[in-house]
């Protein structure tokens, strides 16, 4: 365990330069004049030269790469072009929301996924089988923002039951329901195909067949022969779904106008703001990253052969 | 030594090197044949392909805005109704289809092509270049893919091109590693290693002897990844990085709706509905494939 964790933290900043590069590389790329940005239109040749200089541009890619992952390390994401403020700060400002949205759909997801996955696999061909497989079917195939466009009609404008737009103020869970239970919904998708699926292949395996010759009841079979042995690649999927979330998140905060960084994101793409958009890409990402992580712990707590 | 005498050594290669037989690749499609919601998922998918290709000529202008004739409920005039601008929305739905296949086929092109060089290099000569490309996969698939294509498009500027271009690189490490670990396994089979031994040329071998192997599971996956890739499409115009107004995509389309939901919920209803059929039956297209073809992803 500690070897593959180490492994890992070895690998972290590996990534992270990555990232770094292919956010520098995606800025370069950027068909804007920067100096004329800056400048002016009529700006002479003279006084863009020093512009340049003093920008740093005139200096070769690498070294303009050192300096703007200088910038990154010390937190410094510009300033976005919409707002006027720090990239930095309006990043802070929104994390509380998205954290809120994405905790919550984790929650919705284990409750969802662990029933029906493991009702799905004992009562195989009744009506919770057929519910989970449309659960799954619908979960992984409907795009997040269609799922959030129906779940607005039908819960927010038809039933009224719900709010459709934005966190309240102050916040409450009233306008906390809809878009978690969006998210959760296609987080959950994946993770109960795996359980299930897994949890029949466990259920026919020798050693359930023999903990059932000796009279075990059913249930204790069920959890420890099924369910004990699926819970890895539960876990697994549920970490792969949870950094898939990163893109589904942004969809599902612009769909319901919820204040966090996928919003954010949503309004630099509308305002070709790159500061802010390549910020909240970043954040994101650093999200996706931490959540690999916290699984690898989580997979070492759930199958001690890790811990070696 | 003669260019004939050259072909001759090769033909003494034994005949497993054309690819996949014949006959295992009509099993397969047989086996697919008999798949019920594979065939009838793949009827949906070329009704609407062929609704994308000549649905445009026989339908309205889908730019068309008569402001007069806004939010119309379906008629004889207009099958599916108007929109907020007064356009033909089945017009715009059949365009939007256009759009989404385009997209897809275009990506997994493009996400194929690349993949395959990058992950044929790994897998074939091994080492630190395979040791280099694997890494680059593994940093490019913590990405979540809609960021990183968000990222694209806004630096190259919103165009069916560009949504093409960001979805396909997208998919280039998932294609890489499947290409590195089908080459890894080719490379190491008896024929493979004896056309080697005779000195020809890694391009050679590559070309003639490997690709022919490999190319048919990649592709294979890849068919029934394309509506993942029509959804990213989708979810980009949503967002406003992928297609741009006035010109129709599923994804604006929703988003354009999702405004007038109360009153006229058709115009983001229509788009949506057309996109999760597409979705679906590519998924289970894709499934019935893998099944037949015996792929595991």
């Amino acid at each position: 365990m500690r070897r593959l964790l180490l492994r890992r933290l070895a690998t972290l900043p590996l990534v992270l330069v990555g990232v770094a590069v292919v956010l520098f590389i995606v800025s370069q790329v950027l068909p804007t004049d920067t100096v004329r940005l800056v400048a002016g239109d009529n700006a002479s040749p003279e006084l863009r030269r020093e512009i340049a200089h003093n920008l740093g541009l005139d200096r070769p890619v690498w070294v303009q790469f050192w300096h703007y992952a200088g910038r990154l390390l010390h937190g410094n994401l510009g300033v976005s072009i919409r707002f006027q403020l720090p990239v930095g700060d309006l990043l802070r400002q929104a994390l509380p929301a998205s954290l809120w949205l994405v905790g919550a759909a984790t929650v919705i997801a284990i409750v969802i996924a662990f029933p029906i996955g493991i009702l799905s696999a004992r009562y195989r061909g009744t009506w919770i089988d057929v519910l989970s497989r449309a659960i799954v079917v619908i979960g992984t195939s409907t795009p997040a923002f269609f799922l959030g466009v129906i779940a607005i009609l039908v819960f927010g404008y038809y039933l009224s039951w719900f709010p459709v737009s934005g966190r309240g103020s102050p916040p409450d869970l009233a306008h906390l329901v809809m878009p978690a239970a969006v998210l959760g919904f296609r987080e959950a998708a994946s993770t109960t195909r795996i359980l299930r699926a897994r949890m029949i292949d466990e259920l026919n395996e020798d050693h359930a067949k023999a903990s059932r010759a000796r009279g075990i009841p059913r249930r204790s079979i069920l959890i420890q022969s099924g369910f004990r042995n699926a819970l890895l690649p539960a876990i697994t999927d549920l970490g792969v779904s949870l950094t898939e979330l990163a893109g589904s998140l942004v969809l599902v905060e612009s769909v319901f106008g919820w204040p966090g960084i996928g919003n954010l994101l949503y309004i630099g793409v509308q305002w070709n703001d790159f500061p802010l958009v390549s910020g909240a890409v970043l954040m994101l990402v650093l999200y996706a990253v931490a959540i690999n992580l916290l699984v690898d712990l989580l997979y070492g707590v759930a199958d001690p052969r890790m811990r070696a | 030594m003669s260019e004939l005498d050259l072909d001759l050594r090769e033909a003494a290669v034994p005949q497993e090197r054309r690819g996949l037989a014949g006959r295992e690749i009509t099993g397969s499609l047989r086996r697919f044949l008999r798949s019920v919601p594979g065939v009838v998922a793949a009827c949906v998918i070329v009704c609407i392909g062929l609704a994308a290709i000549i649905g445009p000529w026989f339908a309205q202008d889908p730019n068309f805005a008569n402001v007069t004739q806004s939010f119309a409920s379906p008629s004889a005039a207009h099958l599916l109704g108007t929109d907020d601008l007064g356009r033909d929305l089945l017009a715009r739905v059949l365009i939007g289809a256009r759009v989404a296949l385009i997209v897809s086929l275009a990506a997994t092109a493009i996400g194929m092509t690349i993949a395959m060089v990058f992950g044929v290099i790994a897998g074939y000569f091994g080492g630190i270049l395979d040791e280099l490309l694997s890494r680059a996969f593994d940093v490019i698939v913590t990405f979540p893919m809609i960021l990183l294509a968000v990222l694209i498009v806004v630096a190259l500027g919103p165009s069916i091109t560009a949504v093409s271009i960001a979805i396909g690189i997208v998919v280039v490490p998932r294609y890489g590693r499947q290409f590195r670990v089908l080459t890894k396994s080719c490379v190491q089979r008896e024929y493979v290693q004896a056309v080697i031994a005779q000195g020809y040329s890694p391009l050679r071998v590559i070309v003639r002897h490997v690709l022919p192997n490999i190319l048919l599971p990649v592709a294979v996956i890849a068919a029934g990844n394309m509506g993942r890739l029509a959804v990213a499409e989708a979810s980009l115009s949503y967002l406003g990085a992928g297609v741009r107004p006035p010109n129709a995509s599923w994804g604006n389309m929703i988003a354009d709706g999702q405004e007038y939901l109360q009153t006229a919920p058709g115009i983001a209803l229509y788009p949506g509905i057309a996109l999760c059929v597409l979705a679906i039956s590519f998924s289970f297209v894709g499934d019935a494939l893998r099944d037949a073809f015996d792929l595991s992803e």
